[in-house]
């Protein structure tokens, strides 16, 4: 009467590992083909985010650290975002940290991915140690720098007058009013957000970057003779080995090409 | 053995008559109300008796307290009521086996208009007046107003027309098996004591609830009842109105009436294809 | 068994998982629309910013009939090309989405008027006919006095003459008062006792040339930013002489470049200033310019039992229990310990009664000598100011102490120039008047008045508070060109410019703002008109005022463009033009008047306001208005002038319109004009929209110029008086004049021989303060007026008032323990009906917060960032803390702005005034906070 084909149970069990194992393989094989992203993330963390490696080990992306903050400033990031898929991050022009002094989001974390250590310093646990991010000031867009009396990302920031400062000289073109200049102080700046938040401009002329983009680093090759504590760079020099390569040098010398006019 | 159980059964009860007699020291019974018995404290007293004494000593004037030894007693009985004022306020604060103490669970104040309560069942009783001495009873004025710019109740309590301050006012919202308290604060120097009202406690159609306010100078007592609009008004949705799986049949939902017959039709229908099978069935054979 | 999976089939099974593991698939981003390529097609124009005093000129882009950008003029000279980030707005500000479109009226089931309907769209006909009708409703039942309109600092010039007209010359009534009552009253009280006539000396330049600039209670860095940036260049260019001092109640941003910061208690300016005058008066007379003094100047002083503005029944009706607990200070007040210092001269001491017997004559004052004036200010030494004024509890009192002596040096040497600059501090205030007369007392002493780089300067607040509502006289005491309606001589002048019959003028000072508002919660008022402000919003105590417009009976109009508060307990709401739809005129703080042409044409039937109040006038007969009106308070009430009418050439049946907007002077003015060449002018010719207007007909114009018509009018009071302005054209060839300008020049200097042709004219030397000119007063002693002493004279001086020390009516006490002052901040205009409607500038500031010192958080166990109550004894709001922002607060005080509909503020201030000036106090009050939760 009916036309379904028997299919036996040991069929059936047969084919279930083989149905897995090619998607297991499938997916590897595609898999490897995307790219991981080996450089670090461009996106702001939450405040007391360990530094990324370790904070993308540590990260459970559970989503506490979402639900505590009062702001709704954190946001997990979407499946299609390679490894980073699921952990907190933060635009700050459209909703910056605004810096609790109690910190709720740290305090939430279950894994010490935002660990209240990172912004301890003297033993003394505070929100403006942060390091989210830097802010940076593009002089060349930010009107404030050709004379328009703005300031706002100075008055938003919780650190007024310390991570932003205003500068003032004279304006050029009327000879008789002054600019009043933000500039950000990068030690001080917890990269919260809340200055490119604030600033009028369709686009932000001071934005905040991860800490990493904009920081440089200098090698151990050179102490500071200014500074006194600089020396301390010199405790932490790994010990290399450069491999020696003498082949490649003896090639080099034994080919006697510098007559030959090329 | 048997014997000296019946012993016991005839003695114990010699105890238990002895200790019928409850002894309050002689100053304790000349104890006096300094709250005078009215109205107000009589209902006080009985919201009282039926929280904390009715378990025991049973409904008054119907004598049926529970089965103890020592029978509690039925307030209202002579031997009950043939005590000083100041007896029944040593018992009832102090107790004794079975009877709790009940001071200080119970003020002062709540012990006398237990006091009150059961002076009200004695036609014959006359509260016997209260020697303040030097002290002068105020005369308390209380005016209840509700301030709609910083949601408070506030309570004006004068005395001859000038502000007293430093009197206690308690308030709180009546509700239908109990108050809700608002708090209990002294007056300014101005007289006036403010409660905060959250205006999203459920009243009436119009918002309005009834305050009871109490303000308290030493034994002078003034008591005030309003009905005010405090809170939002409460919006009553009526239940059965419109169409519900729990109103009558009439009213059933549409979809439920429809999917019945729906189903009933069908059943019938059934029925009746099998019926008139059978009789093609009977036409065959 | 064969394998089933075939090597296509796993590619295909296996792409498939990848797909779902794989990282996401990058959709090319959608290509934007590229916007129509921009011809060069649009038209530059110059006009002015709509915001604050400053008054930076623009210059507007319009393309298509939209504006499309605005520049800084680079050719005014108050901002040559820069501006702060409000006027970087401007063009933005008339486009916000939920713009007022059409009038609506709020109507029952029916399409009848009810105070209980709901807004709905009705036309311009309806709109005017329900206003005749409540209009005429209300002149019946009570007279010219049950009319309001609340006036505006923000009305253009042309608009607030307008309405000058209509309600003083065609309605009869007084009470016209603008919101520029809130803002700069006691600094025209101040000017009118000191200097018998209205607005600064100086001007501008003096921020270039002086060496010292003192704020007093003025947040020059937020509330006038381009004159700041100004003051900033001056220090920043001489940083070896310029010197910048910052006395305030609380740390602002001006405190960024002040050289000296002083943190003073609320009300302590007064303190400050007669300290200062004590200095130079008894540690270093040889500082006082002697030969001014003697010359320019006369010493005087008043009463000081004049209450504090409150309603004169403490116990009115509408006062709740928690707000009697202070309104009986406008009875009588027990005074403090500092009061009983200060006011020791007059024989009181501390916790002595005062009385208020001189609620009435508060600003009335009488000459006094040299002696008793100095005697008056013994008490105002080092010690007791500082003890008294200090604001800031962890700052220890010999640094602060050390500040007021710097304060005072700098005032005291000689080759120094100074201005002292104040705004709403000095002026918001229960003694504004007397702190704004002592302002010009100590410039006085020491010679440093009416000269480049020297003098004090009141800063206007309003873009137009100078140019329309004091010059045109949009107050309910006032008429134009600083006249007073008061005064026979003024009326009969200003009878004879608009050609009125005799008597026709209200003599009654009419109810300033917060009166009004009191009227109306009385029913003394019953039909009010809101013009281009927010009264709901703006005045303090203002659950009380909420109420009496929605549940009392009364009819609320409201010409608005955005739907902010008033539009909202309004009845009847009109869509009205913007400063670009239509010609205009506004005068900045240093007196520098600047016009500009209409740009656009209005969105949606919007109309100006101009049409407004002359389509109005059209629905009224002189019949209707000119006959003999009762008005209480006044007796014989207003008498009947339609006999004189005929003289005129009037009739019984003549319009207002007909007689106050469209006489043969009138159409004199013709449109089109060369000026106004190629440019819109929807009064005059209508517009593209032909709106269906107040007859139900098509807009199509009056026929005649009539801004210029009104422009022309107006000048004449101003011209011969002091109040010069020059012609309409010549303000559409410069950027604005600073009046008095006489034959073609601005003054830039007055009172000032060198500078100023009044001056000059008489002929008395240096200087001539001809606001006095021919006057006297009575003359006293310190406790009062003497009539058998010799008069006063004033002719051409000023007066040198003394004032005392008084505290504010409400201080915090153990319930209320936290002071509250209120302001602005820099991205918001006033109530953010406008700018918070731009978006950058409302992600930039979103809410108004509440500004607290870190420890009273802590001490009140709340965190930065918490949403609390903050509640007076008037009312309560919610607000979140910051602990961190531009505003740092000493310990006991929090600060709240006002642009905030939903932190709205002005719920929990006091109703307390300057019993001179009316100027209501929104700087200090009493309140408590604590937690939501």
């Amino acid at each position: 009467m009916s036309k379904s084909s028997k299919i036996s149970r040991r069929k059936l069990l047969g084919n279930l590992p083989k149905g897995l194992a090619t998607l297991g393989l499938g997916g590897l094989f595609w898999g490897s083909l995307v790219k991981e992203t080996s450089a670090e993330s461009l996106v702001l963390r939450p405040p007391g985010a360990l530094p990324e490696k370790d904070f993308l080990k540590a990260c459970l992306k559970c989503g506490q650290c979402v639900e505590a903050c009062p702001y709704d400033t954190l946001k997990l990031a979407p499946a299609a975002a390679d490894n980073l898929a699921g952990t907190p991050y933060f635009e700050p022009r459209a909703i910056p940290c605004y810096m609790c002094t109690d910190f709720p989001c740290i305090k939430k974390c279950p894994s010490e991915a935002l660990s209240e250590k990172e912004i301890t310093i003297d033993g003394e646990a505070s929100i403006n140690n942060s390091k989210m991010g830097l802010a940076v000031v593009h002089k060349e867009s930010c009107i404030a720098y050709e004379g328009i009396h703005c300031s706002a990302c100075y008055r938003a920031c919780p650190l007024m007058g310390e991570a932003i400062q205003l500068i003032f000289d004279k304006n050029e073109v009327t000879q008789k009013h002054a600019n009043l200049k933000p500039v950000v102080n990068g030690d001080i700046c917890t990269g919260c957000g809340l200055c490119e938040h604030a600033c009028i401009m369709e686009e932000s002329a001071i934005k905040v970057l991860p800490p990493h983009v904009i920081e440089g680093k200098a090698g151990t090759h050179y102490i500071k003779s200014w500074d006194p504590a600089d020396e301390n760079r010199l405790t932490d020099i790994p010990e290399t080995k450069k491999k020696e390569d003498v082949e490649s040098t003896l090639d080099y010398l034994n080919d006697d090409n510098l007559l030959d006019d090329e | 053995m048997k014997n000296f159980v019946l012993l016991l059964l005839f003695v114990l009860p010699l105890f238990v008559a002895a200790q019928d007699n409850w002894q309050v020291p002689t100053a304790e019974q000349e104890k006096l109300s300094p709250y005078v018995f009215d109205n107000d404290m009589v209902k006080d007293g009985e919201v009282l008796y039926e929280n904390f004494c009715i378990s025991c000593h049973g409904t008054v004037t119907k004598n049926n307290p529970i089965v103890f030894v020592p029978s509690p007693g039925d307030p209202a009985s002579e031997k009950f009521q043939s005590q000083p004022d100041g007896s029944i306020f040593y018992k009832i604060s102090n107790g004794r086996g079975g009877m709790p103490s009940f001071a200080p669970t119970l003020e002062e104040e709540e012990i006398w208009s237990l006091i009150g309560y059961f002076r009200n069942f004695n036609r014959e009783y006359v509260q016997p007046e209260f020697d303040y001495g030097d002290e002068v009873l105020s005369e308390l004025a209380m005016v209840l107003s509700y301030d709609p710019n910083v949601d408070k109740l506030v309570v004006k309590v004068t005395s001859n027309g000038e502000p007293k301050s430093g009197i206690q006012v308690g308030a709180a919202v009546k509700g239908l098996f109990g108050k809700f308290i608002l708090g209990n604060v002294g007056t300014n120097e101005k007289g006036l004591a403010w409660f905060d009202v959250d205006r999203n406690m459920p009243g009436d159609e119009e918002g309005n609830l009834t305050v009871q306010v109490r303000a308290q100078e030493g034994y002078s007592i003034k008591k005030a009842e309003e009905k005010m609009q405090l809170v939002n008004p409460t919006e009553r949705t009526n239940l059965i109105a419109g169409r519900h799986l729990w109103s009558k049949a009439i009213k059933a939902p549409i979809w439920l009436i429809v999917v019945f017959n729906l189903v009933i039709s069908c059943i019938w229908g059934i029925i009746i294809y099998i019926i008139i099978g059978l009789f093609r069935l009977k036409k065959v054979s | 068994m064969e394998s089933n999976v075939s090597r296509r089939k796993f590619l295909k099974y296996s792409a498939a998982t990848a797909a779902a593991t794989a990282i996401g698939v990058h959709l090319p981003e959608t290509i934007q629309a590229a916007g129509a390529l921009v011809e060069a097609g649009w038209k530059w124009d110059k006009a002015v910013c709509r915001f604050c005093g400053t008054g930076c000129g623009l210059m507007v882009a319009t393309r298509n009939d939209k504006i499309v950008a605005v520049k800084g003029d680079p050719l005014a000279p108050v901002n040559r090309g820069l501006n702060c980030i409000k006027g970087y707005f401007n063009a933005k500000i008339m486009y916000g989405e939920d713009r007022l479109k059409t009038p609506l009226l709020r109507v029952d089931e029916n399409g009848n008027f009810s105070k209980t309907g709901k807004f709905k769209p009705v036309s311009w006909k309806r709109a005017f006919d329900e206003m005749e009708m409540q209009i005429r409703k209300t002149l019946k039942e009570l007279g010219p006095t049950g009319l309001g309109v609340f006036g505006s600092g923000q009305y253009t010039i042309m608009e607030g003459y307008a309405m000058v007209k209509l309600m003083k010359a065609g309605f009869r009534s007084n009470n016209l008062d603008p919101n520029a009552r809130h803002c700069m009253a006691s600094a025209v009280a101040g000017f009118m006792q000191t200097f018998g006539i209205d607005e600064p000396s100086g001007n501008y330049d003096d921020i270039e040339i002086t060496d010292t600039i003192v704020c007093w209670g003025a947040n020059m860095a937020e509330m006038h930013p381009i004159l700041w940036s100004r003051a900033t260049d001056n220090r920043i260019s001489n940083p070896d002489r310029v010197k910048v001092v910052n006395l305030s109640t609380y740390r602002n941003r001006t405190s960024d470049l002040a050289d000296i910061e002083i943190i003073f208690k609320p009300n302590t300016d007064l303190a400050i200033w007669n300290y200062l005058a004590h200095e130079i008066v008894y540690n270093h007379p040889e500082a006082i310019d002697q030969d001014f003094v003697n010359k320019y100047t006369r010493f005087a002083t008043g009463f000081v039992d004049i209450g504090y503005g409150l309603r004169g029944n403490a116990n009115h009706k509408n006062y709740t229990e928690k707000e009697k607990e202070i309104t009986g200070v406008e009875v009588s007040k027990k005074l403090s310990k500092a009061e009983g210092e200060s006011l020791a001269y007059l024989g009181y001491k501390e916790g002595d009664t005062l009385e208020m017997k001189h609620t009435a004559a508060a600003g009335a004052h009488w000459g006094i000598s040299f002696a008793e004036f100095k005697k008056a200010l013994k008490p105002y030494t080092l010690d007791f100011v500082a003890e008294v004024s200090k604001g800031d509890e962890s700052e220890p009192l010999e640094a602060y102490k050390a500040k007021l002596k710097q304060l005072a040096d700098l005032y005291i040497e000689k080759q120094r120039t100074l201005v002292s600059f104040w705004t709403m501090g000095m002026n918001q205030h229960t003694r504004g008047t007397w702190v704004n007369e002592q302002a010009y007392m100590v410039h006085f002493l020491l010679g440093k008045q009416a000269k480049p780089g020297n003098g004090a300067f009141s800063l206007t607040g309003q873009p137009s508070a100078c140019g329309t509502a004091r010059e045109v006289g949009t107050f309910a005491h006032r008429l134009p060109a600083d006249m007073v309606v008061n005064n026979p001589a003024h009326r009969k002048r200003s009878e004879e410019i608009w050609k009125l019959p005799d008597g026709t003028l209200n003599p009654k000072v009419g109810s300033h703002v917060m009166q009004i508002h009191r009227d109306i919660e009385d029913g003394k008022i019953k039909f009010v008109w809101i013009n281009v402000n927010n009264p709901y919003q703006n005045t303090a105590n203002a659950n009380h005022w909420l109420r009496a417009a929605r549940e009392l009976d009364n009819f609320i109009v409201c010409s608005e463009g955005y739907p902010g508060i008033s539009a909202k307990v309004s009845d009847l709401i009109l869509p009205s033009a913007m400063i670009f739809e239509k010609w205009g005129a506004y005068g900045n703080a240093e007196r520098r008047t600047q016009h500009w042409k209409q740009q656009v044409t209005p969105v949606g039937d919007a109309m100006p306001d101009i049409w407004q109040y002359v389509e109005l006038a059209k629905r009224f007969k002189l019949r209707d208005v000119w006959g003999a009106q009762e008005i209480p308070g006044l007796e014989g009430g207003l008498p009947d002038v339609l006999p004189e009418i005929s003289k005129l050439g009037y009739n019984p049946n003549s319009t207002l319109y007909d007689v106050l907007f469209a006489s043969d002077y009138a159409k004199s003015f013709e449109w089109p004009a060369e000026v106004g060449k190629d440019t819109l002018n929807t009064e005059a010719e209508g517009d593209k929209r032909n709106v269906l207007g107040a007859d139900g007909e098509a807009w199509k114009g009056y026929g005649f110029f009539i801004q210029k018509y009104l422009w022309e009018e107006y000048r004449l009071f101003g011209l011969g008086h002091g109040h010069d302005l020059a012609e309409f054209e010549a303000y559409h060839k410069a950027r604005g004049l600073r009046w008095p300008v006489v034959d073609g020049k601005e003054t830039l200097w007055r009172f000032n021989s060198k500078y100023d042709v009044y001056a000059q004219k008489e002929n008395t030397g240096d200087f001539a303060f001809y606001g006095n000119k021919g006057s006297a007063i009575g003359s006293g002693t310190l406790t009062g007026p003497n009539d058998s002493m010799e008069k006063t004279d004033m002719d051409n001086r000023a007066k040198i008032f003394f004032r005392p020390y008084m505290d504010p009516p409400e201080m915090p006490d153990k319930e209320y323990p936290l002071w509250l002052c209120t302001g602005r901040v820099l991205e918001h205009w006033h109530s953010g009906t406008m700018t918070m409607r731009v978006p950058e500038l409302y992600r930039a500031v979103p809410e108004a917060l509440c500004y607290m010192h870190p420890e009273d958080a802590t001490k009140f166990g709340m965190t930065q960032g918490e949403l609390i109550w903050v509640e007076s004894r008037r009312g309560k709001v919610k607000a979140h803390i910051e602990t961190r922002g531009r505003n740092r607060v000493p310990q006991g005080l929090i600060y709240v702005p006002w642009f905030d509909e939903k932190v709205f503020i002005n719920k929990l201030c006091l109703d307390a005034t300057c019993p001179i000036s009316k100027q209501t106090d929104f700087k200090k009050c009493a309140v408590k906070i604590y937690k939501t939760s």
